[in-house]
C-alpha cells in the first residue's frame, strides 16, 4: 500500500538508499508510434542551478560524479511489468555541494508525436525504500493525462536531514524547460 | 462552460455547481461529405452512416453487456462471437435512440446524430468501463467526414440543457483508411465514474474488428 502523498507534502527520509522507478505500459498507440518515457534527476546546488552538466542525470549520462546516483539505464518502449526505468539513490554519497535533488519524468518527442500521459496506459513513477515499499506514487495517465512532463518530487537538505516533498507539479514544455530551470 | 477535451485527457463527472453528473446524454455527430457538383452550380452531399456502439467491461475484464444497432446482420456478429444487437442495457442504466442512416446535411443542425443516455446511478455495480465507438456501415474514412464529435450533456435526446464536456475529431489526413474510431470511455477509478477521450482511430471495417481491439489492448 503506498503513502500516496498529498501535492506538496513533505517528509523526512530516514534511510539514505532508496530507488526511483518508472513504468508504463507499450502499447503502441493507434498511431503505430510507440511511447516513450524518460526519468532524469537534477542535482542542484545552493543558488539552485546545476553546478555543471554532469549533475544532470538522464539516458546519455547515467551515473553522477559522486556516484550518489545511477539511472539504469534508458527504456524506449515500456515493454516489460514493474519498473521500465530505475534510479538508485544513495544520500550517504551525495557531495557536499549538492542541495536539492529533482525528479522528472518527461515524453520524448511528445511534441512531434502529439502525445501525453493519458495516452499511455498504466503510467506511474514512484519511490520504493530499500525493502521494495512504496514511498510514494503517482498515476501519472491519471493525474497528468493533459501534460507531457512533470516534477513529481525533490529531496532537499534541511539542518543536515533530508527531507522529501511530493511536488507533483506537470508542465507542457519537454525536458529543455528544466534544463532551462536549473541551468 | 463546457469542457473540451484534448486527445488522452482525462476529467472526473463534478459540475461546476459540485455535484457529481449521473443523468446525461452522450451524443455524438458528424458532418456529411458534400462536394462541389457539375460546374459548382449544384452541391452534393453525400451521406455518411456512422454508428454510435459501446460495450460494457465488469471488473475481471470481461465484456458484460453491449449497445448496438439491432440491424447488424446476426451471422456476421457471430463470427466474432458476439450477440444481437440491442438498445437498452440489462440494468437499463444505458439506453441507445437508434440508429441515424444520414448524418447532418446542409451543416450542423446542433442535434446530436445518435444518442446514448446514461444514468450512472443505475448500472451494474460490476461495470467499470463504458466504451464508446464509432463505426462507419459506408466505405468513407475519417480523413473526409468534416468532423466527429462526442459530447456529454444534460437533457434529453432532442434538447441540450447543459453541455458538460465534448470532444471533436476533425478531418485530418492521419485518418486515411480509418475508418472506426474508439472516442472515450466511461471509467470508475476508486469508485468514481470519470471520462477518458480515448480518440483512437482504426482501420475496421466492422464494429466486431474494433470490439476485439478494444478487449485486446485497452483492457
Amino acid at each position: 500500500m503506498a503513502i500516496n502523498l498529498e501535492k506538496g507534502q513533505r517528509q523526512s527520509i530516514d534511510a539514505p538508499k532508496f530507488t526511483v522507478g518508472l513504468g508504463w505500459d507499450s502499447n503502441a498507440s493507434s498511431t503505430g508510434t510507440s511511447f516513450d518515457l524518460d526519468a532524469s534527476v537534477f542535482l542542484v546546488g545552493a543558488n539552485g542551478k546545476l553546478p555543471n552538466d554532469n549533475h544532470f542525470i538522464y539516458y546519455n549520462n547515467l551515473k553522477s560524479p559522486d556516484q550518489a546516483v545511477i539511472h539504469a539505464g534508458d527504456n524506449l518502449t515500456g515493454a516489460g511489468d514493474g519498473d521500465d526505468e530505475k534510479i538508485q539513490i544513495d544520500l550517504s554519497k551525495i557531495s557536499p555541494d549538492v542541495f536539492e535533488i529533482s525528479f522528472v519524468v518527461t515524453i520524448h518527442h511528445a511534441d512531434t508525436k502529439r502525445q501525453n500521459f493519458g495516452q499511455i496506459r498504466n503510467s506511474f513513477i514512484r519511490i520504493l525504500d530499500q525493502s521494495n515499499v512504496e514511498l510514494v506514487k503517482y498515476e501519472l495517465d491519471e493525474d497528468f493525462s493533459i501534460e507531457t512532463a512533470v516534477e513529481f518530487g525533490r529531496i532537499y537538505k534541511r539542518n543536515e536531514e533530508w527531507k522529501f516533498e511530493a511536488v507533483g507539479i506537470g508542465m507542457k514544455g519537454g525536458l529543455q524547460d528544466y534544463l532551462n530551470k536549473y541551468n | 462552460m463546457a469542457i473540451n477535451l484534448t486527445k488522452g485527457q482525462k476529467i472526473d463527472l463534478r459540475k461546476s455547481s459540485g455535484e457529481t453528473l449521473t443523468n446525461f446524454c452522450v451524443g455524438v455527430n458528424w458532418g456529411a461529405i458534400e462536394t462541389k457538383g457539375f460546374l459548382g452550380l449544384s452541391k452534393n452531399i453525400k451521406e455518411i452512416d456512422l454508428d454510435l456502439s459501446c460495450v460494457l467491461i465488469d471488473d475481471q475484464n470481461k465484456i458484460c453487456d453491449h449497445l448496438y444497432s439491432p440491424l447488424y446482420r446476426i451471422e456476421a456478429l457471430q463470427q466474432f462471437g458476439l450477440p444481437q444487437g440491442k438498445l437498452l442495457t440489462s440494468d437499463g442504466a444505458l439506453k441507445h435512440t437508434g440508429d441515424d442512416l444520414a448524418g447532418d446535411t446542409g451543416g450542423d443542425d446542433g442535434l446530436d446524430n445518435e444518442i446514448i443516455t446514461v444514468d450512472l446511478s443505475k448500472v451494474n455495480a460490476n461495470v467499470n468501463q463504458i466504451f464508446f465507438f464509432l463505426n462507419n456501415a459506408g466505405t468513407e474514412d475519417f480523413s473526409q467526414i468534416p468532423y466527429a464529435k462526442i459530447r456529454m450533456y444534460e437533457g434529453t435526446p432532442t434538447r441540450v440543457v447543459s453541455e458538460f464536456a465534448s470532444y471533436n475529431v476533425s478531418a485530418d489526413s492521419q485518418y486515411v483508411n480509418k475508418r472506426s474510431i474508439i472516442m472515450g470511455k466511461l471509467y470508475k477509478r476508486n469508485n468514481e465514474w470519470k471520462f477518458s477521450a480515448i480518440g483512437d482511430p482504426t482501420a475496421d471495417t466492422f464494429l466486431g474488428q474494433t470490439i476485439h481491439k478494444i478487449v485486446a489492448s485497452y483492457l
